[in-house]
């Protein structure tokens, strides 16, 4: 029986126990639900987005279920978060995640789930053919296998190359491109005209008769029954490549690097201005041909000058190994295409349902199944990392439910298939030299990086483009010539896990450094010192650097550290115990955000005076639901009582136009950028900016009038900055006006039919765009270029359009990156001499976040952060082909991740004093991981005076380094 | 073969023969609703699916893995899942330790670590250990598990902080 939602949500047994937290989940439900239509080809769709995460704290607000630490119990005074606003649902086991639902808590929903089996490719060199199913007995086999021809003409890629050209000619075009650029040995991309593969360049299925072009691409989806004909199955064919059938040998596919190229070649000037930048010179026409002749006299220099003994250069190759995200809910979901209806309902946890949403109805676009209504029901991600941003996941799952045959259908990865299928961190190699003046001062830097992006592109060029920003570390380089790519193979995928190209990047230089202060005989710090970068430098990109750094003080903090200065006394303890010790010390300055971020926020007060804050955002355990709560109480007098993530209807409340092709600054619904998916490092500056200024505007148009209201005439001339909270009481500072409770200002906005919500969008490309708004005859100004407002007891946003903008410096589109979040990290580790073990012993991390918003988040960000760049330094292996997961028998028992006792329990976190006047906060989430690995690598050399260059450091590779 | 009956947080369960062969967590999770012990990698490595049981009345607490102990093997166990830790709406203190002290983020562990430290909690009670002993005890505990989001540090502080201010657990 399918229970309402208010018998059943925490509801206890009568034995005591709470008993299954079923939550019916549907349109009745009274969950939160945002619909917009979507314009898909000239055709209607209408999108309900439901929020599963958020039906857990709304349940709270309604009073039909009280947290024990009591409503407010998580929340503290305004500003403060006592606990994480979702944590009471996630220490007690309630239904949150994707994984937890199925077809019977799905209000509406026909009869029984049919689970769905994946087979993927363990063979890229031979034509498909088919499956063997007579592996199976009758009763055992699958109601539907769908081949890939199958979808065809049901399921389209949603890649214009794919509409404009036929799939072959695309192939043999690019293939004779990718030969030209072998012969030629050019670096830069030819592409001969090509429109360069998207997203979704390979089929969904492969279809019978073609090749897989990569490992683990499905070959075909087997839709069962029942679980028992799913688990009967799976035990016979699991593990058994003899059930997949491959015939001729096919034709590699050839594909050129994946677009856009990263060619960062900086030539500084005498003065502030650079002689040539990518920033500068990246619009010229020839600008490749231009870097590319900076870049051969930049050689020529560090040739020159190494030869004449006036700078010493240290340069090798490095390599990394690919890795999995490991977030530890599989990828799981529900889906039924009702065709009666044409809905498609989705059951998922995705990072980034805007952009699923997008490829979704992209999909159905010219296809013969007719989709005009999608509800998705976005549940908490059980970890993301990046490996659920655009993971084809979501796709797949709506795929399996159109072609069902009208029955529910649950995806739902085992271990096995979310390594064989999910979304890696790319492999990386690099060659890179830095060249030093005697002094040991940088002069030169030459960089190449190629980041294996596995078969489908996903974000893998600009996570090998942020890696060229990296490439230079921390540092002001006169000249530097820095190349990076990703290239198709036909591994897993790769795709943006956290730190995105920073660790590999950071890894290369933050060795080479250390190796430079060994030969200069000065410390990590000293030669650091010497060339750390700060405001007035340039970045790699020739970007200026404006914001405050303190790179000087994580050096002293570090070099001051116990870890350092009791190294000796260390040393000698863990030599007693037959083990090396040593130190190590690295930096990096991970930038947080892209080159441009459109982020929006809704808050809304309801009719109890109680605040909501919604985002297309979603919390993938890092914190940002409860930093959203918080940071609104300065402005409000009050935290919000509920977090909705992953709303991705707001952006469609805007009713804003984006992109260069659609209108410039001068159109006032125009923004360069809508939103994009959710990533760790964007809540603490850019989310909350968002939520903030979305505030401020709800307290200067709907709050503060309301407040005059009910002072009456004699409040006429007062100023919203003539007021204070105060114990939940809006005052007024000078007196003379009674103090005024959430709930009366409520009620006068209800009834008065005030601004009652205000959903804001902000764009930052190194500042922030400033709009000046119009509301009921008021002019105002706020860090948003877009709102739209809900009037009194409406909940439909109206939009209201900007009257002027400052807009965001054009010049900066070309810095790439402009926010950065520095770190230090200090790390003891012993070597084993005999077995090759590497521990962690002690870790300090020096981090500059900013304005600290929830201090417990931020440390356990770090401390993460730290675990699983140990992890990827010392334990992850994952070989690349048919040898590692994609042959899909890898698991746990095979791929370590750092375990509670593999790390050790001094971990330190010092978080710097923001300097001036920072108000903000720094996405840091993936700031601490970045300078992990080379600090460990460094603390090797210094235990045993092996160089390490090759991750992961496993005990064979250490065994070899010190026995020669 | 007879069917299967067992005590699940407290109710007698009775799971019919056929299912024999079945995980505990898919039996707890799809046939009882109970989705609270949660499924990661399945073959018995990163304990997220730690649940708590007693072999017989009154027996000591022991942590099994729900992932890898088919429904074959659990006649006559008294089964305790995260579901039944809190007790009319009040948290356990070690539920309260791990919300306040921001041990976990995702979560999705969350279940795992706690039912392998209520494990250690209702042994302690039974039979306190010096206090000197307690960071090995809860490394035992909790050692072999794996969070893909904290660095565990939080995992550790909250659980010690829990025992120790509890009284009676360590001497
Ligand atoms: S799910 Fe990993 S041990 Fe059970
Ligand atoms: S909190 Fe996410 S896996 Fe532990």
């Amino acid at each position: 029986m399918k229970k309402s939602p208010s018998q059943c949500f925490g509801e206890r047994n009568t034995e005591g126990t709470t008993s299954s937290p079923s939550i019916a989940i549907g349109p009745q439900s009274g969950l939160s639900r945002r619909s917009f239509i979507k314009n898909v080809a000239g055709a209607f769709v209408t999108v309900n987005v439901f929020s599963l995460a958020s039906g857990i704290a709304a349940r709270a607000s309604e009073g039909t279920w009280e947290p024990p630490l009591g409503r407010d119990g998580w929340m503290g005074p305004p500003g403060v978060a006592n606990a994480r606003i979702d944590g009471y649902a996630k220490v007690t086991g309630q239904k949150i995640y994707a994984r937890d639902y199925h077809v019977s808590d799905m209000e509406g929903w026909p009869g029984t789930e049919a689970p769905v089996m994946i087979i993927r490719a363990i063979n890229v060199d031979d034509a498909f053919i088919g499956l063997d199913m007579s592996m199976l007995p009758p009763d055992l086999r699958p109601e539907r296998v769908i081949y890939g021809e199958q979808v065809e003409g049901k399921v389209e890629l949603t890649n214009t190359i794919i509409h404009d050209q036929h799939l072959d000619q695309v192939e043999d075009r690019m293939r004779a491109a990718q030969k030209k650029r072998l012969e030629s040995g050019s670096s830069t991309s030819e592409t001969e005209g090509i429109t360069l593969p998207g997203d979704f360049m390979w089929p969904f299925i492969v279809p019978r008769g073609a090749g897989a072009a990569f490992y683990g691409q499905p070959v075909a989806f087997l839709i069962f029954k029942d679980r028992a004909t799913y688990l009967g199955a799976k035990k016979k064919i699991q593990f058994v490549d003899s059930f997949q059938q491959y015939g001729a040998p096919v034709k590699d596919p050839l594909i050129p690097p994946l677009s856009p190229l990263t060619n960062y070649v900086r030539v500084a000037g005498d003065g502030p201005e650079d002689t040539f930048s990518y920033s500068q010179n990246g619009y010229d026409d020839n600008y490749n041909e231009e870097a590319n002749n900076y870049r051969r006299q930049i050689e020529q220099a560090i040739a020159d000058n190494t030869a004449s003994s006036t700078w010493k250069a240290y340069g090798s190759d490095f390599s990394m190994q690919a890795m999995d995200p490991m977030f530890m809910e599989p990828e799981s979901g529900l889906g039924w295409y009702d065709a009666s209806t044409k809905t498609l309902n989705l059951v998922v946890g995705t990072q980034s349902p805007d952009g699923d949403i997008g490829t979704l109805l992209g999909m159905f676009e010219d296809s013969e199944i007719s989709v005009s209504t999608v509800n998705l029901f976005s549940c908490y991600p059980g970890g993301g990392f990046g490996g659920r941003d655009s993971s084809v996941f979501t796709l797949n799952l709506g795929i399996a439910a159109v072609m069902s045959g009208g029955s529910p259908v649950r995806l739902a990865y085992d271990r096995f298939e979310q390594f064989q299928s999910g979304l890696k961190r790319h492999a990386c190699k690099g060659t890179t030299q830095v060249a030093f003046d005697t002094t040991g001062k940088v002069q030169a830097l030459t960089s190449n990086m190629q980041f294996d992006s596995g078969g489908r592109r996903n974000l893998s060029p600009y996570v090998a483009q942020l890696a060229g920003v990296c490439a230079g570390g921390s540092y002001n380089i006169p000249l530097s010539a820095i190349f990076s790519e990703a290239l198709y193979s036909t591994n897993v995928s790769g795709g943006s896990q956290r730190g995105f190209g920073g660790p590999q990047a950071y890894f290369i230089i933050e060795s080479l450094f250390d190796e430079a202060a060994r030969d200069f005989s000065v410390s990590p710090f000293d030669i650091r010192r010497t060339n750390i970068t700060g405001p007035g430098d340039r970045t790699v990109v020739g970007g200026p650097i404006t914001q405050s750094l303190q790179f000087g003080n994580i050096l002293d903090m570090a070099e001051a550290d116990p870890i350092w200065q009791n190294r000796a006394a260390d040393r000698a303890r863990w030599a007693r115990e037959g083990l090396s010790y040593g130190v190590g010390f690295a930096v990096s300055n991970q930038a947080y955000g892209t080159s441009g971020d459109g982020v929006l926020a809704a808050v809304a007060m309801d009719a109890e005076g109680n605040f909501t804050v919604r985002t297309n955002a979603v919390d993938m355990g890092n914190g940002s639901a409860t930093t959203l709560a918080v940071v609104i109480g300065e402005t409000l007098g009050a935290n919000a009582e509920r977090v909705e993530l992953g709303n991705a209807d707001l952006w469609d409340a805007l009713q804003m136009q984006y992109g260069s092709k659609n209108g410039s600054w001068d159109d006032n619904n125009w923004t360069p950028k809508s939103v994009g998916s959710s990533s760790a490092c964007l809540t603490a500056f850019h989310q909350v900016h968002a939520a903030v200024e979305s505030a401020k505007a709800l307290f200067d148009c709907g709050i503060f009038p309301a407040a005059q209201a009910l002072w009456g005439a004699g409040a006429n001339d007062l100023k919203p900055s003539d007021t204070a909270w105060v114990d939940g009481q809006l005052t007024v500072k000078a007196g003379g006006f009674p103090g005024l409770t959430h709930k009366q200002l409520a009620s006068q906005i209800m009834e008065s039919g005030g601004v009652s919500s205000v959903l804001g969008h902000a764009y930052f490309q190194e500042t922030w765009a400033k709009g000046t708004f119009s509301v009921q005859g008021t002019s105002h100004t706020w860090g948003l270029d877009g709102i739209a407002l809900t009037y009194g007891a409406n909940n439909s946003f109206t939009p209201n359009y900007r009257t002027s903008v400052v807009r965001t410096c054009p010049a900066a589109s070309s810095y790439v990156r402009t926010v950065f979040a520095p770190c230090g990290n200090l790390i003891g580790v012993t070597v084993d001499p005999r077995t090759g073990d590497v521990v962690m012993r002690a870790s300090a991390s020096f981090l500059n976040a900013g304005k600290i918003h929830v201090e417990g988040l931020v440390s356990g960000q770090s401390q993460g952060g730290v675990a699983m760049a140990m992890g990827w330094t010392l334990l992850e292996d994952m070989p690349p082909g048919p040898e590692g997961p994609a042959s899909g028998d890898w698991n746990l028992n095979r791929y370590f991740v750092a375990k509670a006792k593999d790390v050790p329990l001094d971990q330190r976190l010092i978080t710097l004093t923001p300097e001036g006047d920072e108000k903000t906060g720094r996405g840091i989430a993936e700031a601490v991981m970045c300078s992990v690995a080379p600090a460990i690598s460094n603390a090797i050399y210094d235990a045993t005076g092996a160089r390490m260059r090759d991750l992961p450091i496993t005990p064979q590779k250490m065994r070899e380094a010190l026995n020669g | 073969m007879a069917d299967i009956s067992f005590i699940l947080n407290g109710t007698g369960v009775t799971a019919s023969a056929n299912l024999s062969d079945l995980p505990l967590v898919d039996f707890l999770q799809e046939d009882q609703g109970l989705t609270g012990t949660k499924f990661c990698c399945g073959i018995g490595v990163c304990r997220a699916c730690t649940v708590s049981v007693r072999r017989a009345p009154g027996a000591p607490p022991e942590v099994l893995l729900a992932c890898s102990t088919p429904l074959s093997q659990m006649a006559g166990l008294e089964v305790y899942t995260v579901e039944s830790v809190a007790t009319d709406g009040m948290l356990h203190p070690l539920q309260e330790a791990l919300l306040k002290g921001f041990a976990f983020q995702c979560g999705y562990c969350t279940p795992g670590f706690l039912m392998a430290a209520i494990t250690l909690w209702d042994r302690l009670k039974a039979a306190p250990i010096p206090a000197s002993a307690l960071d090995a005890a809860i490394d035992q505990a909790i050692g072999d598990h794996i969070c893909r989001c904290t660095g565990y540090v939080r995992y550790y502080e909250a659980i010690k902080q829990a025992i120790l201010n509890e009284g009676g657990l360590v001497s």
